[in-house]
């Protein structure tokens, strides 16, 4: 009995001690740290950047589908490329002198699940809309989904403010800067 | 002899138990938020059918930045930039005879932010070079350390930094109002944060499918104070729009107790108790309402609504077979909803499901992990969720 005893004791050492041993052997023999290099901010930042163009940022304040306020301004906004709408988005369409010049989709936080309640239409809530344009615009629809009838909101003051500031920009020159 | 048998036939079988994350090579870093002052460890794994030579942890740290710095007019872009950065390569080689396919380790750690003024942006990549000398790589991941360079820059905890944003899905968490707004109460909410991802990103169990079944599709990104929520109301202070601008999940992070909400949306807004002892679940759950636009699956007080055309839930069980056969899935799962004797919808899965079962082994099953998996698809090919038609 003692013999198996003290046999089945040394099993689980040298079980121990193998483990142990063989996961020193998962680790490294030799560790070595490089001198640090300088790297080129513009090339380091441009992964990031380059996600961003010029573009204009609404807000809209909304209750059910009415807007009660809109604030708008130049700003860099995300690169989109090309999508497709869906029938549970919002709608925004960018006119130029009445031609259509963009139109975008984003997402409504109407309809909510409450966890043990169900569901809570959220009829007072705030629209940001990032919408990166090709240049500036005056009138902007938007259209919630279910609702036939899109609102107009005029848009030009934010980018006659913006060529106050920016004289120079490219929006800002004669045949793209919107007159009053 | 006997014992360098048992050393093999041991190791090989403790080191199968112990790891089942992806084969290969990867990386991670610890803690996932780091704080000023505090030690982050940057670890790699690393096995091959051949065995591994020599990882190699490929780091780039600098001080984290308004890109407005960077280039003129990008300030408010949400995100943050780097300037001041260093490259450098910290290496582990290993002996000749460990077992082929052995996994082998390797770990760097340092202060970040005590180089960078309590603000820095770091990133690593992993390499691994075999035996032969094939090399094998990890994409590279960013996280910061410390304070953000203003309260509209969020502060990445897993960010796949090279890729566009728009290929990635970018969930940012937020602390309630409830948390207090000085360092200690953010330092709780960081910890809570930590904990939260860690149980979607290193731990394989099913109701986490959706942040393992394609790791690199999800950035994770902490906000500063400025939001407040209570049940399905939510509220931002105006410096909080530049980083909600580039996240397709607002999370919530809420320590005191009420009933989590979040829009049914293709990218929206959601709520967690971060306190509950499950609250890694609650992630999970909610953000197949905010990010798949799914329904509950729980008959009594559940929203049985869906938003695009994946769906979970259906008004009859013609829907629901149609859907099914549409898309390949089991008809004979689907299943009548009945709350109290009335039937209330029909759901397609059969078995606990995440939107239904508070449960840590709930699934993301049929028309569930569906949804999922057509988000992924749409991620990988350049454009995670539709915005804009130009």
């Amino acid at each position: 009995m003692k013999t198996r005893i003290v046999g089945i004791l040394s099993v689980l050492c040298l079980m121990v001690s193998c483990v142990s041993l063989e996961c020193a052997d998962r680790d490294p023999i030799r560790q070595r740290t490089s001198p640090r290099v300088e790297v080129d901010p513009h090339e380091d930042n441009e992964p990031v950047l380059d996600n961003f163009v010029r573009g204009l940022i609404v807000e809209i304040e909304v209750f059910d589908s009415t807007i009660l306020r809109h604030f708008e301004r130049v700003g860099l906004v995300s690169k989109i490329t090309k999508h497709s709408g869906s029938s549970d988005m919002i709608k925004f369409e960018a006119f130029r002198k009445g031609v259509g010049i963009f139109s975008s989709f984003g997402s409504d936080e109407e309809i909510n699940a409450l966890e043990g309640f169900g569901i809570v239409k959220k009829k007072s809530r705030t629209i940001i809309a990032y919408l990166p344009v090709p240049r500036p615009f005056d009138e902007l629809f938007v259209r919630f989904p279910g609702v036939e009838d899109k609102k107009s909101l005029k848009v030009g003051e934010a980018f006659f403010q913006f060529c106050k500031q920016h004289p120079g920009d490219m929006w800002c020159q004669p045949g793209e800067v919107l007159e009053f | 002899m006997f014992r360098l048998i048992a050393k093999v036939v041991l190791c090989v079988a403790f080191l199968g138990a112990a790891d089942s994350l992806d084969a290969g090579v990867s990386g991670w870093h610890e803690p996932l938020f780091g704080s000023a002052g505090q030690r982050i460890y940057i670890k790699a794994r690393a096995d091959d059918s051949e065995g591994i030579r020599k990882i190699s942890i490929i780091i780039v740290a600098g001080k984290m930045v308004d890109c407005d710095e960077v280039r003129p007019w990008a300030q408010e872009v949400g995100v943050p930039c780097r300037m001041g950065a260093s490259r450098f390569i910290h290496e582990c080689e290993y002996v000749d005879y460990v077992p082929p396919s052995t996994e082998v380790a390797c770990e760097y750690s340092e202060d970040f932010s005590f180089s960078y003024g309590g603000k820095s942006l770091i990133s690593y990549r992993i390499e691994a070079t075999t035996r032969s000398g094939d090399v094998l790589s990890d994409e590279e991941i960013t996280f910061s350390q410390g304070e953000a360079p203003s309260q509209s820059i969020a502060r990445p905890l897993w960010w796949y930094r090279l890729a566009p944003l728009r290929s990635r899905v970018d969930i940012g968490f937020f602390p309630d109002l409830d948390y207090g707004d000085n360092d200690s109460a953010y330092g709780n909410f960081t910890a809570d944060l930590n904990s939260i991802l860690a149980g979607v990103l290193f731990v394989s169990a099913p109701f986490a499918y959706p942040f393992h079944a394609s790791r690199i599709t999800f950035n994770y990104w902490a906000a500063s104070f400025g939001a407040d929520a209570e049940e399905c109301q939510r509220d931002f202070a105006s410096h909080l729009d530049p980083i909600i601008s580039q996240m397709d999940g607002r999370v919530i992070l809420h320590q005191n107790l009420f009933r989590d909400c979040a829009s049914i949306s293709l990218a929206g807004y959601g709520s967690v108790y971060a306190k509950a002892s499950d609250a890694s679940w609650i992630l999970a759950h909610e953000s197949g309402h905010f990010l798949y636009g799914q329904g509950d699956e729980y008959a009594c007080d559940g929203s049985h609504r869906t938003v695009g055309s994946c769906k979970n839930i259906f008004s009859s069980a013609s829907d629901c077979v149609a859907y099914a056969i549409n898309w390949n899935l089991r008809a004979g799962e689907c299943e009548e909803m009945v709350c109290n004797d009335i039937p209330v919808a029909w759901r397609l899965g059969r078995g606990n499901s995440v939107m239904r079962d508070r449960d840590l082994l709930a699934e993301w099953h049929s028309a569930n992990r569906k949804c999922v998996q057509d988000r992924i698809n749409t991620c990988e090919s350049g454009v995670c969720y539709v915005r804009s038609v130009p």
